[in-house]
């Protein structure tokens, strides 16, 4: 618990109740993110990255439950905040990138319309002087690197690509100029030319802005290029967290290692590529590891005992049994 | 600027279909009507009829002239309001004098019904909806099956038996015209106006149900939920906006419905409308008013269903 | 099939209808009485153990004629949505797989009748034809026609762009086979729902006719003619109009609940679009 973070989170879980089952989708993770600091969370699909990020966000649906032990933003205690308070922060101190910018516009209405209203919130809970919102909403669509931006404003969200809705959904976030920003897989529904150029903007913009970032993703490589911490995530916890040149250099989990491996292998255009085999299983709580049946370095005792997070070096930790030895 | 051009350009395109449509309906209608008939004369006479009073009558009504003569002097007759004289059911009548006095008739318990079924439904939609998998939303959608589930004219006589001559609050039979009085009107309309919103209410709460609850799933409605707008404008803006495509498609469909569906409806009220008129034309064989009928409610739906559709296109912002 | 079977209302529709289509089917020779045999010592008699529905101004036990005018209403509605469907299918199938000018005038002609008032045309039609059940059927079959065609055009037109229609095609099969093989299979459910909600609202219609004179003739029963004579004298006896409305109803809950049941299976799967 650093003074200065910006936010905290302890023992965050989220599990999805399905009729009379209970499916942890995320089993207790805990961080803090420093302002201006960019922190990205790794993993693959099914891991909970996405779901953690709804959940900070209060997003998730009705029939999910959301548990945290504490949870605190710029100190103050959120944990015991009706969603009525919450929603104070939504959108004005917290916001999010969406994974898909082609649902995330509401059809019916004009870009410009959705810029407009995000304008308003801001001006409204942050107290500023008005002005035209249509010129701070042609300079911001400017500043995401859209050309015509009068044309983009009148243009309803079906007449326009989905790089070009991803920079205006980005147009808005930065807009609201939050103080944390959540990035889901920002890139991953767009072509490499695109992505390049999206995360070059984020970059941008967040240090303009001097916000925090979460950014989710499963590329290790775009991870390594714009975090500055990272942790990676499997079957719902944190297995590694750390600097992020530390952990991509010299992962010391084994999860991390495979991941490290398999991509580099990709890089390379090896001819047999590195593979991971096997897929996150059904979720078993506190039955062992969760990483073993697909571990190489799998050993006898960890079908039973499950690893903590244990620290490997300095502001680096991992949660592997072989580091107890 | 453009954009307004070529919906003008895309309107008037849909207009001429209309009219196509309207042009081969009174073709249907009149061919029809004397392929099924043919003779007037042996109807309005009768089968004892002397040769020459079928001539004579013949002569008297135009009947001696090839049909698609006919056809065209009827049709050309009905473009400026003139659709011949009644022969049976109110013998000498102009058959225009006849509809223009019962349409409004029609047409007012046509949109009475419309007004009640939308209210009903757009109550019980949107709770339904916000409350769904809950109590209140089995109910209305149970309630909802039941109004489709039962006859409109069983309806009627059910409301009847409870409102009017059980409890007394409305009339059981007649109906004030609007032109004579508003509020007689409304009064003496409420049941047979309600007798034929039911099942279009139960339609519409269902569409409106299911539009809503699609809709609230949808990924937009999370993005406006992460900006911290209120649960109204998100309702509003993101949740029944979209919606109402579908929503007001329905109601376009059942449009043809308000205005058939009162047939029965009027008969059993006795409502002066041009259904019981038709009714009553066809009991008496008065096929040029039953043809003049059937084309006036023709023309009527083709015109509710045009500006229905201009309206859905308004709100759609894909056909833009 | 299984969710079918596992759908609440799926399951309780189709109890409900079959339940109706036995005690059709079967009621009628079960019933001690005929519809036409008229008993003048118990006109108007209340509902009793022996007559469950009481009886009417001529002294016939209504619950026997509700049972055979359901089946009249039944048959002539049944029958008159299938011929829709048969025929609105066919034109609906041609229009989408050939294109062109057949289906531009299909499609017109199906508009058309679609813009009449489904009452208005059964009138109609009924004043051209003359009055009487065969003719209720035809004019049930002119009002669902165009709604079959649309369904079956609009399905059709999506599954032929589908890859496996496209290589049949290719690899030789006819036309027709095409057709009856691969399209009609997978559109088969939704047309089945708009089957039964066709009978539904046909028997309404058909009720609606008869309730004015203009269907089915009496004494033959039809659920329409018992409620007519039900209105006539509803104060003294108001169970005959009660009753027969409620069968009416039940019939109509049963296809309906089947109809969504089935619409419910199916919303996943296929997105049937009108």
């Amino acid at each position: 618990m650093t003074i200065s973070a910006l936010l905290d989170v302890a023992n965050l879980r989220t599990a999805f109740v399905v009729g009379n089952e209970r499916v942890a989708a995320v089993r207790g993770i805990s961080f803090s993110i420093d302002a201006g600091e960019i922190f990205g969370l790794i993993g693959e699909s099914g891991s909970g990255k996405t779901v953690t990020g709804l959940s900070l966000l209060r997003l998730m649906p009705p029939h999910a439950s959301v548990a945290v032990d504490a949870m605190s933003f710029r100190g103050k205690d959120l944990t015991s905040w009706s969603d009525e308070e919450f929603r104070t922060l939504q959108g004005v101190e917290l916001a999010m990138i969406f994974q898909d910018p082609v649902g995330s516009f509401n059809p019916a209405k004009s870009i410009s319309w959705h810029l407009k209203h995000a304008i308003l919130r801001r001006r409204a809970s942050k107290s500023e002087t008005d002005g035209d919102w249509r010129d701070e909403a042609e300079q911001i669509l400017c500043d995401v690197g859209i050309r015509l931006p009068r044309r983009v404003l009148g243009s309803y969200p079906h007449q326009l690509s989905g790089g070009m809705l991803q920079r205006a959904l980005i147009a808005m976030v930065i807009m609201l100029r939050p103080a944390l920003i959540i990035a889901d897989e920002p890139t991953t529904n767009l072509d490499n030319i695109v992505e390049r150029q999206i995360l070059d903007l984020i970059r941008a913009q967040q240090r303009k802005l001097g916000a925090a970032v979460l950014f989710i993703t499963h590329d290790l490589t775009i991870a390594a290029d714009i975090c500055d911490r990272i942790a990676v995530m499997y079957a719902g916890e944190f297995v590694e967290v750390g600097p992020a040149r530390e952990v991509l250099d010299n992962p010391r989990h084994p999860y991390a290692q495979e991941l490290l491996k398999t991509s580099t292998s990709l890089e390379r255009r090896d001819e047999y590529l590195h593979e991971l085999r096997g897929e996150p299983g059904a979720r078993r709580e506190d039955q062992g590891c969760a990483f073993a049946s697909r571990c190489p370095k799998v050993l006898p005792k960890c079908a039973s005992v499950r690893p903590r997070l244990i620290k490997v070096e300095a502001n680096h930790t991992s949660r592997c049994l072989l580091h107890e030895q | 600027m453009g954009g307004t051009a070529l919906s003008l350009f895309r309107a008037s395109r849909r207009l001429g279909g209309v009219i196509l449509i309207a042009f081969l309906g009174a073709v249907l209608v009149f061919f029809v009507m004397r392929a099924g008939h043919g003779d007037p004369a042996l109807s309005a006479l009768g089968d004892q009829a002397t040769p020459e009073a079928i001539e004579a009558f013949h002569k008297h009504w135009g009947l001696d002239a090839p049909l698609p003569v006919q056809f065209w002097r009827w049709l050309s007759g009905a473009l400026i309001g003139d659709f011949g004289t009644s022969m049976t059911v109110a013998g000498g009548v102009p058959i225009a004098q006849l509809i223009a006095s019962r349409l409004p008739n029609t047409l007012f318990i046509g949109l009475y019904a419309l007004l009640i079924a939308v209210t009903i439904s757009l109550a019980a939609g949107t709770i339904a909806a916000l409350r769904h998998g809950r109590l209140i939303d089995t109910v209305a959608t149970s309630g909802a099956v039941l109004g489709i589930s039962m006859p409109d004219f069983w309806l009627s006589y059910v409301l009847i038996y409870l409102l009017a001559l059980g409890a007394g609050i409305f009339p059981s039979y007649g109906f004030v015209s609007p032109s004579i009085s508003l509020a007689g009107a409304i009064y003496s309309g409420f049941l047979p106006a309600v007798a034929v919103a039911a099942p279009m209410a139960a339609a519409f709460t269902r569409m409106l149900r299911t539009a809503l609850i699609e809709t609230l799933h949808r990924d937009h409605v999370r993005v406006a939920r992460s900006l911290g707008y209120s649960g109204a404008f998100i309702f509003v803006h993101y949740v029944f906006r979209n919606a109402l495509i579908p929503y007001v498609t329905v109601i376009g469909l059942q449009v043809r419905y308000l205005l058939g569906g009162t047939v029965v409806i009027e008969r059993i009220f006795g409502i002066p409308g041009i259904g019981a008129l038709m009714v009553d034309a066809a009991f008496a064989r008065d096929y040029t008013v039953v043809q003049a009928c059937a084309l006036t409610f023709l023309v009527c739906v083709l015109t509710v269903n045009y500006v229905v559709d201009l309206i859905c296109s308004a709100l759609n912002p894909r056909s833009a | 099939m299984r969710a079918f079977l596992a759908n609440k209302l799926a399951l309780v529709g189709s109890f409900i209808t079959s339940f109706v289509l036995l005690a059709v089917i079967i009621g009628p020779w079960l019933s001690p009485y005929s519809p036409t045999d008229a008993d003048f010592l118990a006109l108007l008699a209340p509902p009793s153990l022996a007559h469950p529905f009481g009886t009417d101004s001529f002294g016939r036990d209504v619950l026997t004629r509700v049972l055979y005018g359901a089946r009249v209403s039944l048959v002539v509605s049944a029958s008159g949505v299938l011929a829709a469907a048969l025929l609105g299918c066919s034109a609906g199938l041609v229009s989408a797989y050939f294109g062109g000018w057949s289906a531009s005038i299909l499609m017109r002609i199906s508009d058309l009748l679609f813009s009449f008032p489904s009452c208005v045309l059964a009138l109609f039609l009924v004043v051209v034809l003359g009055f009487g059940a065969t003719n209720i059927a035809a004019s049930i079959a002119l009002i669902y026609l165009p709604l079959f065609a649309r369904l079956a055009r609009n399905m059709a037109l999506v599954v032929k762009e589908e890859a496996w229609v496209q290589a049949a095609h290719l690899m030789g099969q006819s036309t027709f086979s095409i057709l009856g093989r691969e399209i009609l299979p997978n559109i088969a459910a939704p047309l089945f729902v708009q089957f039964a909600l066709g009978v539904a609202f046909g028997i309404v219609i058909e009720a609606g006719l008869s309730f004015i004179g203009l269907g089915v003739q009496p004494p033959n029963p039809s659920l329409g003619t018992i409620m007519a004579d039900g209105r006539e004298y509803f104060q003294r006896a108001p169970w005959v109009l009660t009753l027969s409305g409620v069968a009416i109803s039940i019939a109509l809950l049963g296809l309906n609940l089947l109809s969504d049941g089935i619409r419910d299976v199916m919303d996943p799967k296929l997105k049937a679009r009108l």
